[in-house]
Parts: C-alpha cells; sequence; structure tokens
C-alpha cells in the first residue's frame, strides 16, 4: 500500500498509450478529444449546478445537488484522465480517481433511493402553478368579495393595489387609482394634513384606526363627500413599507345614529309635554280649588247670617239649612282634597338621609292623642334617602287610616319594615274589618272612599295622596287584606332614590 | 283723647267684607273700618289720608283683580312713608309658598279664611284683642 502510495505518480512500470497497440493519429486522436471534451463539459455542469443551488435558496433536497457536482466532478476527471494516459501512463492516479468516482456515485445511489419516495410527492412545477394559481385566485377572490374598500399604498402615498368595493365606494376605476397620490380619494381641505398624518404615521405604523376622534371623509369621483370609518395596517414586503387601508362608508350608521338621537329628542319632548301638562293639571287644580272655595266660603257665611238674623224660622227651614252647610262643608272639604292631592306634585322635595323610626315616631306623636287604639312598631327600621316631608306624610295618612279603622275598644296597629334587595317594604296593618279584594285598587283612586258620602271626616285623598307620592320617589303601594281579617298597607322606598326633583 | 282703632280692609269679595264687618261688631271695642277692592283704590286712600294719620292696620286679601295682595304688600313696604303700617294677610289660600312669601314681604300676620263664619268671627276677635294691645305705631316720615 506504502508502494502504491509512494509510486502513485511512477510511470515507469506502463507504456503511454500511445505505444501500447497500434494506434492510427485518428483512433488515438478520437479518444482524446472525446476525453477532454467529455471533462470541460463534466467541469461546467457542476459549476451551473453549484450556482443554480446557491441562488435558490428554497431548494428541496439541497445537499443531493452538492452529490451531484461531486459525482459529475469526479466523472469528468476520469475522461481527464484517459487522455493524459495516452502520454503520461499515471494508471494508478486513474485507478483512485475511478474508486473515488465509483463511491461517490454509489452514495450518489443511495441518496437518490432514500429521497425517492418523498421526492416522488413533491408537486411538478406545473402543478405547483396550478396551485399557486388557486392559492391567487382565492386571495383575489377574498380581496375582491371583502365589504371594506382595502387600498394598499407604498411609503409615498401611492396607490398600489385596490379592490372592487373601493373602486364602488369612491366611484373610480382601479386603473384611474393604481399609481395615483391617495390623497386623490380626500375633500381638498384634508389633503394637506394628510399628506403630514401619512408621513408621521409610516415613521410609526401601528395598526389603529384612523382619525380618532375625527369625522373622516372620502370624495367620489363625481365630488360628493361620504363619512367614512378606516382601519390601518402596516405591511413589511420586500419592495418596502405598505400601509393597508380598510375603508367603510358608514353614511347609514350615522343616519341611523341620527333616527336614534331624533327619537330620543322626540322622547325627551313627549316626557316634557307630559311633565309640562302635569304641572298645568297641578296648577289648574290650584287655582280652581281657590275659585271654587270662595263662593263656597259666601254660601256659607251668608247661610250663617241668615240663620243669624232670622228670628222666627221654622224647624224644618233651620234643619234644611243646616244640611245645606253640611253639603258646603263636605263640598269645601273635597276642594282641600283636591288642593292636597294636586299639591303633592307642586311642592319641592329634598331628598337627603333619614333614620325612618325617629320620623315614624313623630307622625306617632302627632296622632296617639286622639286615639286609645295601640300602635306598636315591630323590629328594626332602616335609614332611608328620601323627602321628610313626603315619608311623614305617607306614615301619617296610613297610619291614620289604620287608627280611624282599628276598632276603637283592643284596636291594635302595627307598623314594621323589612329589607327587600333593591328597596325598603314598610307596612302599616291594623285589625279591624280589613278591605275586600274587589276594593283593593279602587281606594288608592282619589274620591273613591268607602264610607257613606255625608261622612265629613272621609275626603278619598289620603290614599290617592300616598299613591301619588310613593310613585313620584319610585316606588309601589298595596294593601293586603281579607274581609274581617285587618288590613295591612305596605309601601316600598327605594335605596336609590329616583324620584322626580323639582326647584 | 283716645284716637279710634282704624283699619283698612283689603278685599274685593262682598260676603268676606260683610262678615268681616259683622266680626268686628261682635268685637269689644268700636272699630273705624275703611274698605277698598284692591291694591290701587288703597293706595289712593292712603295718599289721601297722609298727613292726617294712617290706618292702625291693614287687612289685605291676596287674590284680587288690578293690584293684587302680593304687590300692595311689596309696593307698600319699599315705600319709606308707609311702610310701618302692620299689614295681615288674610286670604283662601293655604298653600306655604304664599305664606312664605307674604311674610318675606313684610306682613306680621298671615290669616287663612275658614269656611265657618263662627270661626271667622274668633279669628278676627284674635285679631283684633291683639293689635289693640300692641302700642299704636308711630307714623311719623322717617
Amino acid at each position: 500500500m506504502l508502494e502504491f502510495i509512494s509510486k502513485l505518480f511512477d510511470t515507469s512500470d506502463y507504456p503511454a498509450r500511445w505505444h501500447c497497440g497500434n494506434w492510427t493519429a485518428f483512433e488515438g486522436w478520437l479518444h482524446i478529444i472525446s476525453d477532454f471534451g467529455t471533462w470541460g463539459a463534466y467541469m461546467a455542469i457542476p459549476f451551473v449546478i453549484a450556482y443554480y443551488a446557491l441562488k435558490k435558496k428554497e431548494l428541496p433536497y439541497s445537499n443531493l445537488y452538492w452529490l451531484f457536482c461531486a459525482f459529475i466532478f469526479c466523472c469528468g476527471t476520469v475522461h481527464l484522465v484517459e487522455a493524459i494516459i495516452f502520454w503520461h501512463p499515471v494508471y494508478r492516479v486513474s485507478g483512485v480517481i475511478k474508486f473515488l468516482t465509483a463511491s461517490v456515485s454509489w452514495a450518489t445511489v443511495f441518496a437518490l433511493v432514500r429521497i425517492l419516495p418523498n421526492a416522488l410527492e413533491l408537486p411538478g412545477l406545473a402543478q405547483a402553478n396550478v396551485e399557486l394559481r388557486k392559492t391567487e385566485q382565492l386571495l383575489r377572490t377574498v380581496l375582491e368579495s371583502a365589504p371594506n374598500g382595502l387600498i394598499l399604498i407604498n411609503q409615498w402615498g401611492t396607490i398600489s393595489l385596490v379592490n372592487r368595493e373601493t373602486e364602488n365606494l369612491f366611484g373610480y376605476d382601479r386603473k384611474d387609482l393604481i399609481g395615483q397620490p391617495i390623497e386623490m380619494l380626500l375633500p381638498a381641505r384634508f389633503r394637506e394634513g394628510h399628506q403630514r398624518f401619512r408621513e408621521e404615521y409610516f415613521q410609526n405604523p401601528l395598526t389603529r384606526p384612523m382619525g380618532a376622534g375625527r369625522d373622516l371623509y372620502g370624495v367620489r369621483k363625481d365630488g360628493e363627500e361620504f363619512p367614512v370609518e378606516i382601519g390601518l395596517n402596516p405591511i413589511e414586503t420586500e419592495t418596502g413599507k405598505m400601509v393597508l387601508g380598510s375603508v367603510v362608508d358608514i353614511t347609514e350608521r350615522i343616519g341611523s345614529l341620527e333616527r336614534e338621537r331624533e327619537s330620543a329628542r322626540q322622547q325627551e319632548a313627549l316626557n316634557e309635554d307630559l311633565r309640562k301638562s302635569n304641572d298645568e293639571l297641578d296648577n289648574f287644580c290650584y287655582i280652581v280649588s281657590h275659585d271654587l272655595k270662595a263662593p263656597l266660603r259666601a254660601i256659607s257665611s251668608l247661610s250663617s247670617f241668615v240663620l243669624e238674623d232670622t228670628d222666627s224660622m221654622s224647624q224644618e227651614n233651620r234643619e234644611n239649612l243646616e244640611i245645606m252647610r253640611g253639603r258646603v262643608r263636605r263640598m269645601n272639604n273635597l276642594i282641600d282634597g283636591i288642593l292636597e292631592y294636586s299639591r303633592v306634585g307642586r311642592v319641592e322635595t329634598s331628598i337627603k338621609d333619614h333614620q325612618s323610626r325617629p320620623l315614624i315616631e313623630e307622625v306617632m306623636e302627632d296622632l296617639r292623642p286622639s286615639s286609645g287604639v295601640e300602635i306598636r312598631l315591630i323590629g328594626d327600621f332602616p335609614g332611608i334617602r328620601y323627602d321628610e316631608t313626603a315619608f311623614q306624610q305617607i306614615v301619617q295618612n296610613l297610619l291614620s287610616n289604620a287608627l280611624k279603622h282599628a276598632p276603637k275598644v283592643g284596636g291594635i296597629v302595627e307598623i314594621s319594615a323589612e329589607d327587600r334587595d333593591r328597596s325598603h317594604v314598610f307596612s302599616v296593618k291594623d285589625n279591624g274589618p280589613g278591605i275586600s279584594k274587589n276594593h283593593h285598587d279602587r281606594i288608592f283612586r282619589i274620591f273613591q272612599s268607602l264610607k257613606p258620602r255625608d261622612d265629613e271626616e272621609s275626603t278619598g285623598v289620603g290614599l290617592a295622596i300616598v299613591k301619588k307620592l310613593v310613585e313620584r320617589f319610585g316606588g309601589e303601594v298595596w294593601v293586603e287584606s281579607e274581609e274581617g281579617e285587618g288590613a295591612a298597607f305596605c309601601f316600598t322606598i327605594p335605596k336609590e332614590p329616583v324620584g322626580s326633583h323639582r326647584g | 283723647m283716645e284716637t279710634e282703632f282704624e283699619v283698612l280692609l283689603i278685599e274685593d269679595d262682598m260676603v268676606d267684607v260683610l262678615g268681616f264687618t259683622r266680626a268686628l261688631r261682635k268685637s269689644s271695642d268700636p272699630v273705624n273700618l275703611h274698605v277698598v277692592a284692591h291694591g290701587e283704590e288703597a293706595f289712593h286712600f292712603l295718599q289721601k289720608k297722609e298727613g292726617r294719620g294712617l290706618p292702625n292696620l291693614i287687612v289685605l286679601d291676596l287674590n284680587m283683580p288690578i293690584m293684587g295682595g302680593l304687590e300692595f304688600l311689596g309696593t307698600l313696604k319699599s315705600d319709606p312713608a308707609l311702610r310701618q303700617i302692620p299689614v295681615v294677610v288674610m286670604t283662601t289660600s293655604s298653600e306655604r309658598k304664599d305664606i312664605e312669601r307674604s311674610y318675606d314681604l313684610g306682613a306680621a300676620g298671615y290669616m287663612v279664611k275658614p269656611l265657618d263664619h263662627e270661626e271667622f268671627v274668633t279669628k278676627v276677635k284674635r285679631l283684633h284683642d291683639y293689635w289693640k294691645s300692641c302700642e299704636k305705631p308711630d307714623f311719623k316720615i322717617v
């Protein structure tokens, strides 16, 4: 082996090929020229392949290309040596090179066999093109059928791509848009400013809506302006930074907003009208009541004068006059009732924090002297945010009702409060005769006393006032009662006051 | 010489005037009563009286034509010559805002006209007794 290596370039053991056999010049040079030719070509081919492999970065199985290079290079060298042997019989070098060539060739074979199954899966160029076209078609369809106008601009503000919706929105053909400055789609008054904004944006591109807090407008080919909403997306491409703008025409959205606003305005106007007419009604009640009271007082006074001035009046006349005076008093009470009822809507309220128990106790102090009925406060009483006068008026009305209806002997009135979710429920309960279910709604209406007409005590406004007051402050009032089982009047006070505030 | 107690009643309702007169008649001392129908007429009366002693008391209705009670009260109390005459409001209204407004303008008292004449008599008597017991105001022009 050592001998082989040391004699690698020794030519003394063999004759040169020219001298081995009877070569004619034609036969010899046919071999020599063909071998040189082959060698030359086999040298060139690896360079071309290597160049291709280097340039084509994402080539599948790139190592195989290098094996091809080596294999072809080796083959070429074999041919070179074959030519040289005509003069210099370097058969040992030739052997080594042939061995190398065989090794590289087999390596290539193995490599090829190994990748063959995968390679078979690779799409052919034509097929790849079809796939590519499909993908491109899909993307184009998406782009074209997008409901937004999409506009791609480069950093000089030149339009490089638009979709169909953009054409629809702005009324231009895309050939009129591509290559034009984006500012052509803006109303003239915004163009200069936009150029500045655009340059700033390219300095610091972010995905964001455009023109935060400002109203944006586009302008159509025919010069008509329309309100738009624009989203901006920076895109890095091989040809530099670009921005994809997504444009939506918001004319309709603004229109529906306007309509909503308009209907809210109308609602507000209606509410205002209702408030006004309620106010007017209350004022009307006030004025009418006073105007009605004056003649009533005149009738009352004059009947007194007659009674005083007439010495000889028949018993019957005297009685009739007294009945008349009774009716006058009743009418006066009714008018007072209307006045009081209308006053609920007229007086100013002030909502403050109060403890409910002391307020109830004050009302009890005022009412107790006139009654032998026992009043009990049951359980705890909450703090309330309410108008003090209104609360006492409600309690006063319910309590005096309860005292009126509780039995004169053994009468008991119980007042209690209950915490219920978003409100407090107060209850005033008597052990009187109770109220039949079919009267439960009626008793809260004005002048719907269940007592006889001539009962001067009962004007039929107490519960109506309670209802008006409670509802004014966002609560409810109801009665829980069966005939013969007493009555419990309940009302709610919201924990968060919602009542109307006047003044 | 004791001067007679002099009252100016400003009232447009004839029956109320009658009632007031009757009520006064029932009170102990004779009272010199002048009646006018509204504020403007009252000022005419007061202008004529100036220098010859002004009324001891004005009883004033609120709801009247031409010049209402509150307007009269405001004008009277801003007149340095007349503002010392005590004014008692006597009206149908029991509205809190009317009561407050009257006192704000300088009323010395506020009386809601009762329905019953008997009650009316009691009230007027009390009013009369009270003002008789007060020292007669000094009407010098300031």
